[in-house]
């Protein structure tokens, strides 16, 4: 996928991926960029900039929670778990996205070209 | 290691987050450029590029733009312990318990700053509440705003505001659209038999519609039945609360029983309350009873009668005063012989609302007093003000020392407003208490009559006035200190707060402005009660025509059963007359029906022979008077023409007549008018003699208007005035007076109304005297407190400066130099207050000279005596401060420093 295509797709689905990420376990903001990064096989990116305020976002929406957090011996982390409301907003968008990326293949035939 | 911290502060600086938000948002950003940075730096890049890769991932624009988007108000982290106040409120019984222990540390300031506010919420309240008791909410009157009081002019005749025929109160009743209920009533007086002596008791007739009219119900029992208001039907009485409590010890089981009243017996079917009071000083009502008959068109200019009118719902009350002159167009219109007359005398029909028409003379004193209790506040509020400005000088390296530790100066001025507002709490709660003390004892310092009847209260409107009076206090004196403090900038408080000679300039300078502005005030005060008092003393020396001196007055009612016929009155005045002459101690007496500042006044139109009047024309009208012969002697009239009455002028013999001068001069001028025929038709009387103008009811206003006297015997009431004039105390006379009378009839004469004639000339100033008084009254505190605020500003301007005196002194000043530096200052700030105090008098003295009468607006001698007063006042009070800082001992002062 063309880079900028996937930008543009990214930013509709940014909220379903890092509900996604922090759903197994709370995650540290640092930690969900890096996941996005390795596992899209850098295809998916988020710096910093725009990251950080998509959290507060979904922070604000109730649907994350972030806690600073010290562990011995290192640097306090906040870390950012999903709330009830956002565990039910992904079950939400997570269908949604099926269903469209479904709809999508069904039309441009990727799956059964 | 590259410094994050910086560069991501200087990012998210343009977004303006709380301090505590940023530090959280911009911990995180940093470690996340670390934590890049880092994994750049073990992958082997060089630490520039990892570094510029790192904040590549911050860029600054689209942080700024994604952040903006964010509403980073919500704060999820708890509050840390140390953070600014969230919001306005927030700690502010903190504040309120500091404050009160700042204030209960200084009991004497706070004492001053309570007692100086209470001073003037307790004047303002008690005027308030005197203009709420008589203006706003008139006791026993629902809705006053909508009732009316109906009244007649003769314009032509120079008689206005009289009362009403019972044909103009019939026009009103039956006009049922615009007024939904009417009332008339006439005053009579009843003599009350129950033990040997007659009391004598002031009722009122009335329609029975009358308590309804003012929307009031009986205590006990009821009001009147139409069926009552019947000739023949009459004999039921209403009590008033008073009169219930007085006459009949406030006898629970009263209605239904039955008193004596004028010889006859009257069922008493009910008790007022003790708020209903109408008309003033009633003590009983009883059905008006007369035939329906008598309020038809024949009986139109018989005005004898009272009449009120409430406006009907849906009618507005300036529509039912504009059907007035339709009612006055249709009688003036009819082409009849009484429509001719009203129309040839100017005559009209008109409404004023009740209260208005009641105490619409008071309303101009009060409103002077009520500015003037407005400006006592405004001077309270200025030394409050200056006392608190004082105070922030003091606490200047508190404050300095606070705003240092991180206190921010909007909560400090909130800190000072809080304090302002727990004074003006304190000092509106005293001033209240004070009120309360002084609207209690206002019968004792009210002028008598004036608002008898009126029970003052300080009622909801009067405390909600009195709270708002203080919270605008609280905003006026604590404006000032809150500002300076809002507005200083913390190094300076620090500067101030620690050298002392040069604190508070600014305070100082807002503080003189203060003391200026009240010695402007109180300098309007005393030269508007200098002009009041001058105007008064004038007024009192008026000659109202008679010498009221050693005169002692009373009056006389009779049993109208027992007295029915014109010779049994005049027997009783003839011989009452001589009786009173021949008592002890008397010089002369008489007896006298519309004695002048008497109730019983009264005119009437009537003829001269050999000059018929034109049709509709209303002809000659002048006041009447019936008099024994030795009325004219004990008053000290001069007769300037013909004769006085004699014993023989009887009722059977010549009828006679003496006139006044202005009657005189009006209808035969530069002629001799003894001997001309005067009178009614059929009644003709001749004029005998020319006696002096006498004032009848005001030493203030003359209408101008002639009198004509009657012999007693040839023209007689069954109330009437007694005069006797002694060489001793007139007041001791009294007995006298009342033996008299019960020699001449022990049973069915009553006396009541003893006074001297002095008294009742002076009664008539009641109202202004009142005003004065109470003008005076507020001008001595404002004196006062502007003596207190300047001997504030130049004690604190001494104390200041006293090493700057001390310095002074050692290079050789001399006491007398030292003395004048300090006097120089305060005079001053006196003679700025006096120019501004000069120029405000003299405007609003502009605008009160019709209530000053017999004095010039500008009158010199006043204004130079008050403002000599002020400045000898104010300069005693820079006296003290001024002799302190001579006595000040250079090297003291040196050493102080």
């Amino acid at each position: 996928m063309a880079p900028t295509t996937a930008n543009e797709l990214k930013k509709g689905s940014a909220e379903l991926l890092i509900l996604s990420l922090v759903e197994a376990r709370p995650r540290h903001g640092y930690e969900i960029s890096k996941l996005i990064d390795v596992q899209s096989a850098g295809d998916l990116r988020f710096n910093a900039a725009s990251l950080y305020p998509l959290l507060y976002r979904l922070e604000k929406r109730g649907w994350i929670e972030g806690r600073w957090v010290e562990k011995p011996n290192q640097r306090r982390r906040r870390y950012y778990r999903i709330t009830a409301a956002g565990k039910k907003v992904l079950r939400e968008k997570r269908s949604t996205w099926l269903t469209f990326v479904a709809a999508v293949n069904r039309i441009t035939g990727v799956e059964h070209a | 290691m590259p410094d994050w911290k910086q560069e991501i502060a200087r990012r998210l600086a343009p977004l303006h987050l709380a301090p505590t938000r940023e530090a959280s948002v911009a911990e995180e950003l940093e470690q996340h450029a670390e934590d890049h940075y880092r994994e750049l730096i073990a992958g082997g890049a060089s630490s520039e590029s990892a570094r510029s890769a790192a904040l590549a991932g911050l860029d600054r624009h689209e942080l700024l733009r994604e952040l903006r988007q964010v509403d980073l108000a919500n704060r999820p982290e708890p509050v840390p312990a140390v953070s600014p106040e969230r919001s306005l409120f927030s700690g502010i019984g903190q504040d309120l318990r500091y404050s009160l222990r700042v204030l209960l540390k200084n009991p004497g300031f706070s004492a001053i700053a309570v007692l100086t506010i209470a001073l003037g919420i307790a004047a303002n309240t008690s005027i308030f509440s005197v203009i709420n008791s008589l203006f706003l909410h008139p006791p026993g009157v629902v809705d006053p705003d909508r009732l009316l009081v109906i009244q007649t002019d003769y314009t032509k005749l120079n008689m206005k505001n009289i009362g009403v025929s019972l044909t103009d109160y019939a026009d009103v009743r039956d006009s049922k659209k615009v007024f939904s209920t009417a009332a008339a009533m006439q005053a009579a007086s009843f003599n009350y038999s129950a033990g040997s002596l007659p009391q004598r008791l002031q009722g009122t007739r009335v329609t029975w519609q009358w308590f309804g009219a003012f929307g009031a119900k009986a205590l006990l029992g009821r009001t009147f039945t139409e069926a009552e208001d019947l000739p023949g039907a009459e004999h039921e009485v209403v009590l008033s609360y008073a009169t219930w409590q007085r006459l009949f010890g406030a006898d629970p089981a009263i209605v239904d029983k039955s008193i004596v009243l004028n010889d006859e017996s009257y069922r008493v079917v009910g008790v007022m309350p003790r708020d209903f009071n109408w008309p003033a000083q009633g003590e009983i009502w009883v059905p008006l009873g007369v035939a329906p008959k008598a309020f038809g068109p024949n009986n139109r200019f018989n005005e004898s009668y009272q009449a009120v009118a409430r406006v009907a719902p849906g009618v507005t009350r300036e529509q039912a005063q504009s059907y007035m002159s339709i009612i006055t167009e249709h009688v003036t219109g009819a082409g009849d012989q009484s429509g001719q007359y009203a129309k040839a005398s100017l005559w009209s029909m008109h409404a004023q609302t009740f209260v208005e028409a009641i105490y619409g003379n008071l309303r101009t004193p009060l409103m002077i007093l009520f500015g003037s209790v407005a400006f006592v506040l405004l001077i309270c509020c200025a030394n409050v003000a200056g006392l608190l400005l004082a105070k922030a000088s003091g606490r200047a390296r508190e404050l300095a020392i606070r705003t240092a530790l991180g206190a921010r100066r909007g909560h400090l001025a909130r800190q000072v407003g809080i304090e302002s507002l727990i004074l003006a709490a304190s000092g509106t709660a005293v001033g209240i208490l004070l009120a309360v003390l002084a609207v209690r004892n206002a019968a004792a310092i009210a002028p008598a009559g004036s608002i008898d009847g009126v029970t003052l209260s300080i009622d909801r409107t009067v405390l909600l006035f009195s709270i708002g009076a203080g919270l605008v206090s609280a905003l006026l004196f604590g404006l000032a200190p809150a500002f300076t403090i809002a507005s200083a900038k913390t190094f300076e408080l620090l500067k101030e707060g620690g050298r002392s000679a040069m604190a508070g300039k600014g305070r100082q300078r807002i503080r003189a402005a203060l003391v200026i502005g009240e010695v402007g005030l109180a300098l309007v005060l005393l030269a508007g009660s200098g002009l009041f008092l001058k105007s008064l003393i004038r007024i009192q020396q008026v000659n109202p025509g008679f010498d009221s001196r050693g005169v002692m007055t009373a009056a006389v009612s009779l049993n109208t059963k027992a007295y029915k016929t014109d010779e049994k009155k005049e027997m009783f005045y003839t011989s009452l007359a001589h009786t009173l002459s021949a008592q002890p101690g008397v010089q002369s007496a008489a007896v006298v029906y519309g004695l002048s500042f008497s109730p019983f006044l009264g005119g009437s139109s009537f003829q001269i022979e050999g000059r018929p009047s034109g049709p509709g024309d209303p002809g000659p009208h002048s006041d009447i008077s019936a008099v024994t012969p030795d009325f004219f002697q004990t008053l000290r009239i001069p007769l300037l023409a013909g004769r006085n009455f004699s014993d023989e002028d009887r009722l059977k013999t010549e009828r006679v007549v003496i006139i006044d001068e202005n009657l005189a001069k009006q209808y035969w001028p530069g002629q001799n008018p003894v001997g001309a025929h005067i009178g009614y038709p059929k009644q003709m009387a001749t004029v005998i003699g020319v006696v002096g103008h006498v004032k009848r009811s005001s030493l203030t206003d003359d209408n101008g208007k002639g009198l004509r006297y009657y012999p007693m015997s040839q023209l007689s009431d069954s109330v009437a005035d007694i005069v006797v004039r002694t060489s001793g105390d007139p007041v001791a006379v009294g007995s006298r007076i009342r033996e008299a009378v019960q020699a001449v009839d022990p049973s069915q004469a009553a006396t009541y109304d003893l006074q001297t004639l002095d008294a009742r000339v002076a009664a008539s100033l009641g109202p202004r005297r009142f005003a004065v008084t109470m003008l005076l009254a507020f001008a001595a505190i404002a004196l006062f407190m502007a003596a207190l605020g300047l001997y504030g500003v130049i004690s604190y301007s001494v104390a200041q400066r006293t090493q700057e005196i001390g310095v002074r002194m050692a290079l050789g000043a001399r006491l007398s130099q030292v003395l004048w530096m300090v006097l120089s200052q305060s005079m001053r700030m006196v003679l700025a207050g006096v120019a501004i105090g000069l120029v405000i008098s003299l405007i609003l003295a502009r605008m009160l000279r019709s209530e000053l009468i017999q004095v010039s607006t500008f009158d010199p001698l006043t204004f130079a005596g008050m403002c000599a007063v002020l400045i000898v006042v104010t300069l005693a009070a820079t006296y003290l401060p001024a002799r302190r800082a001579a006595k000040v001992d250079p090297m003291v002062a040196l050493r102080y420093e």
